[in-house]
């Protein structure tokens, strides 16, 4: 299922892509999920910042870790947007 | 699907290896080309919370989030010693993190690392909602994390007590899948306690949640609901304590301690929350607190301090006077009936009538033959 995901996420990456070839960040996002492609180099910060998307309410997990917001990223860097926000009235 | 991490971040964070408590040491100016550091031990940190102005390294970020629930629990009296708590766990962030962080707290209590909190690694109880594909993997999301620490699982089926799952009760009332849902979550963690002989229930509901039922009660000024606004619900005849150790940890803590102690947690959200006003008070509150770090937790706090307790004292006797038990189950209720079993009255007239022509466990079998998720629609 994981495939399935990957699959889709890169075939929309590959119409919503605002910064295609090389020195761009591709972003997996999730909730649902989808790809886009940043200009490089940004930042974790600058990646919520141009997506839009508050700090309070997204993970940045960069090659599998949470980094501090300054951090640098590059087109090698496998780097996931991540909602934390779950649940109706409980 | 769920998410595979890897592998934990904090590889260092074994018992014992962590520095010495010093963390509540305000951090000296960072210089502008230095990478940020952990504000307990110095090494680069990983985790910053603007909302705190402080910033972690791995294994103290898991340290920091223990030492906050430890504390939350402390201060609230939401566990005495000696009495059994069991963890309602959702497969989610939340109730993961926390049953993680009380399962660490009672190995350190058994090493004497760390003030009692807990006698023995607690339990956990799941409620299989009937939620379909989305249900199916949140158990076995609980089943593997369970099994991994060898904690107990307790496991109840919502459509074996109420008669269908969650999305087929909410077609059939007045009542959104949500408000299902909660009364279901209310009243069968609630009976499951009271018939195993728990002390106290405790809930994965974090500061997130809070601010933002807090914030809807507060457009309605709905005093009643906001007097029982509380982090413990104490128990009473028939009732078992309820309590939320996560009430001063953001969900975005929550998250963040999963990513880094390799929790792998249901990162899809559910199904029926789509449309949910809560969820529009999250985003508004999520976007207010990266203009205003740390608004959120004084909204909260300062509701807890200095409003809860003048509505209890106005509101708090009149409320209790009205308690009886339920006519089908006993359970206490200010009607004849308790919502529950009107829901599951109702539920079997649908039936008996031939109007929900569904059969009784549609959505609700915990294993769906394998095959690709069904497409959302977001
Ligand atoms: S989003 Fe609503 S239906 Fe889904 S688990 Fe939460 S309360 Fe229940
Ligand atoms: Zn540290
Ligand atoms: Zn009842």
């Amino acid at each position: 299922m994981d495939e399935d995901r990957e699959q889709r996420g890169s075939r929309i990456a590959s119409g919503v892509g605002g910064a295609e070839g090389q020195g761009a960040v591709r972003v997996r996002l999730r909730n649902p999920s989808r790809e886009v492609s940043l200009p490089a180099p940004t930042t974790v910060g600058g990646v919520l910042e141009a997506l839009g998307l508050p700090r309070a309410s997204h993970l940045v997990i960069v090659n599998g870790e949470l980094v501090p917001g300054e951090h640098p990223l590059g087109p090698g860097d496998e780097v996931e947007v991540r909602p934390v926000v779950s649940g109706g009235a409980r | 699907m769920t998410e595979h991490t890897p592998g934990r971040q904090d590889a260092a964070a074994l018992p014992g290896a962590a520095p010495a408590n010093t963390w509540r040491a305000v951090a000296p100016p960072r210089s502008r080309r230095g990478p940020r550091r952990c504000v307990r031990c110095r090494q680069p940190a990983a985790v910053e919370l603007p909302g705190q102005r402080t910033a972690f390294c791995p294994p103290c970020y898991l340290h920091h989030v223990r030492q906050k629930v430890a504390r939350t629990m402390a201060e609230g009296h939401m566990l005495r010693r000696g009495e059994r708590a069991v963890v309602a766990v959702s497969g989610g962030k939340d109730s993961l993190c926390l049953w993680d962080v009380l399962a660490t707290a009672a190995e350190a209590d058994a090493t004497g690392d760390a003030p009692p909190l807990l006698e023995a690694p607690p339990a956990g109880v799941y409620l299989d909602l009937g939620i379909g594909e989305y249900s199916a993997r949140s158990r076995e999301t609980v089943e593997r994390f369970a099994e991994a620490r060898g904690l107990p699982l307790h496991v109840v089926a919502v459509a074996e007590e109420l008669g269908a799952g969650i999305p087929e009760a909410a077609r059939s009332g007045a009542r959104s899948a949500c408000g299902v849902c909660g009364l279901s979550k209310r009243h069968l963690l609630n009976r499951f306690a009271l018939a195993e002989g728990y002390d106290v229930v405790l809930t994965g509901h974090n500061l997130d949640d809070e601010a933002a039922v807090l914030l809807g009660n507060v457009l309605q000024w709905d005093l009643e609901q906001l007097r029982r606004q509380r982090p413990v619900l104490e128990g009473r005849p028939g009732l078992v304590r309820r309590a939320k150790p996560l009430v001063r940890t953001t969900e975005w803590e929550t998250a963040a301690y999963c990513v880094v102690a390799g929790i792998d947690y249901v990162v899809e959200e559910c199904p029926m929350a789509e449309g949910n006003r809560h969820l529009v008070y999250k985003d508004l509150l999520a976007r207010l607190e990266d203009r205003a770090p740390g608004i959120r937790s004084a909204f909260h706090r300062g509701f807890l301090r200095r409003l809860q307790p003048l509505l209890e004292d106005q509101l708090g006797e009149q409320s209790l006077a009205g308690l009886q038990p339920c006519a089908r189950c006993g359970a206490p209720t200010t009607g004849e009936v308790c919502a529950f079993c009107r829901v599951a009255e109702r539920l079997a007239a649908r039936r008996e009538a031939g109007d929900g022509a569904e059969p009784l466990s549609a959505g609700a079998d915990p294993h769906p033959p394998a095959g690709p998720p069904p497409s959302r629609t977001d």
